[in-house]
């Protein structure tokens, strides 16, 4: 709720003189007597009085005479081959945040904290240096640099990074939608075994919610039709996964493999003819590829949008109820 | 020398800037870069290529502090955001067109904002969409949040074009818009996963067929991903009620329960409690129950408490993003912003030991 802030108008009020009185007095200025300064000081300090950190930022901005827009920063938490999903999805995620950011004003920096980037502990004297008033935490994962943060001062919003415990904003991709639109498609092309193959990390990112929506269509079917999805554990390597599918896949005679990996960090095991792989991430990132386009772009965009909004009401630190934006990805036929 | 610290020093370009190079006048810059429709949309596209030429950029502290400036100016003329009722939701809140707390929440985020909420009902017998659509443009009404649909209405034929819109609930509706909704999928989880730390085991949903076609089965997947950790021979399948089963209720979920030896009910449905009664099921004695959607009027119960308030307050602090971001018709990419609920304590599922 906003609650209309205290202004130099009701301290003057209370104190019973003018509001430039007020001003100058609450910057210390010598043309005030000393104990009218103080008194004023005091009753400031008791109605609550505070600079609205929208005028701070923009007096100091407009002093510095800096020509650039306040920044946004947008932080990882590993090195990018971390990711076994897609690092052509990251890049789009972030070029689609960037191109907004500077539509709407807005400098988008990115910083990496952990291996290869600035020390954890560091983060947060790095940002006040950079002057941001935003942050974007861009698709953490589990076991790498932790996040520290003096949350209260930024306008915060998560991009998936969803095993973190602190109520922050959220913007994903609708994996439920996408993984039943997946699902369906290939049933109406005929398949009958669809299997779904997921990173745990993915799912530990961002609620399980592949594994839900395919557990909801398999709901439809007969127990004994019905095929346990392959859910890979963190760190497996390309080739370890590789041999796993090909048993999993002949063990349950599929004719379609839903997955969530990217295709070229895995290459595709060969599958008999008749079977198709169908991306969950990659279709825009890789043209012709049969499967979900997950929007990448509009992902970044939906979380700049979200600081914007969260810079322009005032709305900083951790809020009490945080809330998820999920965006529906598109089927592409290849 | 005061020319050359301009050329060293040039500053941010300015709409004043724009409108001297564009021969016409500020307002008709402010205007174009707003997209605004009462602009042709070739000036638009002039003015704003020109200004993408020139470098200008918005000033986002400057929109922040306007905001804050307006928040404490709010004795000025009220600029109305319509919110659009179906007169045949009524059967989902009780004889209400809307959710109360929703309607309440967001008339008041709309005062704290300086807007006005007016409430619109449609219904077919007195205002169809075309007189809405009417009212709304003479009106000049440019911003518009629509409420909860019933699942029989698949579209909405409204000026999109002229129009900032959000929804609440109604991914079944066309046009795509962005969409405010409680997160029924969190608050199922949540639902399951503290009757299983309490010590229940065999626990059943029971859902309404019309709620989980308009939800995306929001309440049956929430359930599925929970019990996917437990051994199948514990499951239970849900119950999920249609119009004409609602009629002998009673019966079916006495028949449900003892089919499947049910140990706690999860339902958003709160007359659940009464057809147990009417079964012969004394709550928590035979059975515990927890409440999905837990009504002010029950603060005994145990349950997950929904933030409608918080969804009416989110749809209108969205629409006006779209508004302040000028940004109006249906979106290309649909997008879905879920509201989390918080789990209460409550006599009806006390803790368990075995």
């Amino acid at each position: 709720m906003i609650v209309p802030a205290v202004t130099l108008h009701d301290v003057a009020k209370a104190a019973g003189v003018h509001y430039s009185t007020v001003s100058l007095a609450l910057r210390g200025d010598v043309r005030v007597a000393s104990p009218t300064r103080e008194n004023v000081q005091q009753i400031a300090a008791r109605l609550g009085y505070a600079t609205h950190p929208a005028a701070r930022a923009l007096v100091e901005r407009r002093r510095s005479k800096a020509v650039r827009g306040p920044v946004i920063a947008w932080i990882e938490n590993h090195p990018l081959e971390a990711v076994q999903g897609s690092i052509a999805y990251r890049n789009s995620v972030l070029e689609g945040g960037r191109r907004l950011a500077k539509t709407l004003g807005y400098e988008c920096r990115a910083f990496r904290i952990g291996t290869g980037g600035i020390a954890a502990e560091d983060l947060d004297a790095t940002l006040r240096l950079a002057g941001a008033e935003c942050v974007i935490i861009g698709q953490f994962i589990p076991g790498h640099a932790e996040l520290q943060l003096d949350w209260e001062r930024y306008c915060i919003v998560r991009i998936d990074s969803q095993f973190l415990s602190a109520s922050v904003h959220c913007v994903s991709s609708d994996r439920i939608h996408n993984v039943r639109r997946a699902f369906s498609e290939m049933w109406s092309l005929g398949h009958r075994r669809i299997g779904l193959c997921a990173s745990r990390m993915q799912e530990d990112c961002t609620r399980q919610r592949h594994a839900m929506g395919y557990l909801m269509e398999e709901e439809s079917l007969e127990p004994s039709e019905r095929i346990p999805p392959l859910f890979y554990p963190y760190g497996t390597g390309h080739k370890e996964l590789a041999e796993e599918l090909s048993l999993w896949i002949e063990r349950h005679k599929l004719t379609a493999v839903l997955h969530d990996f990217d295709s070229r960090w895995l290459g595709r095991p060969a599958l008999p003819d008749h079977a198709r792989w169908i991306s969950l991430c990659e279709a825009q990132v890789r043209p012709g590829f049969r499967g979900i386009d997950p929007m990448a772009a509009t992902i970044g965009e939906k979380a700049v949008e979200t600081v914007a909004m969260l810079l322009r009401t005032g709305e900083r630190g951790l809020p009490r109820f945080a809330h998820d934006i999920y965006v529906e990805g598109r089927w592409s036929h290849g | 020398m005061v020319k050359e610290t301009k050329t060293l020093l040039p500053g941010p370009v300015t709409m004043k800037q724009i409108a001297a190079k564009a021969g016409v006048h500020q307002t008709t810059v402010s205007l174009a870069l707003r997209d605004h429709p009462r602009l042709p949309i070739e000036t638009r596209k002039r003015i704003r290529a020109l200004a993408e030429r020139m470098g200008y950029r918005p000033d986002p502290l400057l929109g922040a502090f306007n905001f804050h400036r307006n928040v404490n100016h709010a004795e000025r003329a009220r600029t109305v955001i319509g919110f659009i009722l179906d007169a045949q939701a009524r059967r989902c809140f009780s004889q209400q067109a809307g959710h109360p707390l929703v309607v309440e929440a967001a008339r008041r985020t709309a005062k704290e904002r300086g807007y006005s909420l007016e409430l619109f009902l449609l219904d077919p017998q007195v205002t169809g969409v075309k007189r809405l659509a009417q009212i709304l443009l003479a009106r000049g009404i440019e911003a518009v949040v629509i409420s909860t649909f019933e699942y029989a209405t698949k579209r909405l034929e409204l000026p999109w074009d002229r129009l900032s819109a959000v929804k609440i609930e109604g991914r079944h509706v066309w046009p795509s818009l962005p969409v405010v909704t409680n997160d029924q999928y969190q608050v199922t989880r949540m639902g399951v996963q503290k009757l299983h730390e309490l010590g229940y085991r065999r626990i059943g949903l029971v859902a309404a067929a019309e709620a989980e076609r308009r939800l995306g089965d929001a309440f049956r997947m929430g359930l599925t991903i929970e019990e996917a950790k437990v051994a199948t021979r514990h499951r239970v399948p849900p119950l999920v009620l249609t119009d004409s089963s609602r009629v002998s209720a009673a019966e079916t979920l006495s028949r449900w329960i003892w089919e499947h030896r049910v140990e706690a009910v999860v339902s958003n449905l709160n007359e659940v409690t009464d057809y147990l009664r009417a079964g012969g099921f004394s709550v928590p004695n035979d059975i515990a129950f927890c409440s999905l959607d837990l009504p002010l009027s029950k603060p005994h119960w145990a349950g997950v408490v929904q933030n409608h308030g918080l969804v009416g307050q989110r749809a209108v602090e969205q629409v006006l993003s779209l508004l302040y971001t000028h940004q109006r018709g249906i979106p290309l990419v649909p997008s879905v912003t879920f509201i989390p609920g918080y789990w209460r304590d409550g006599e009806s599922a006390p803790g368990r030991r075995y």
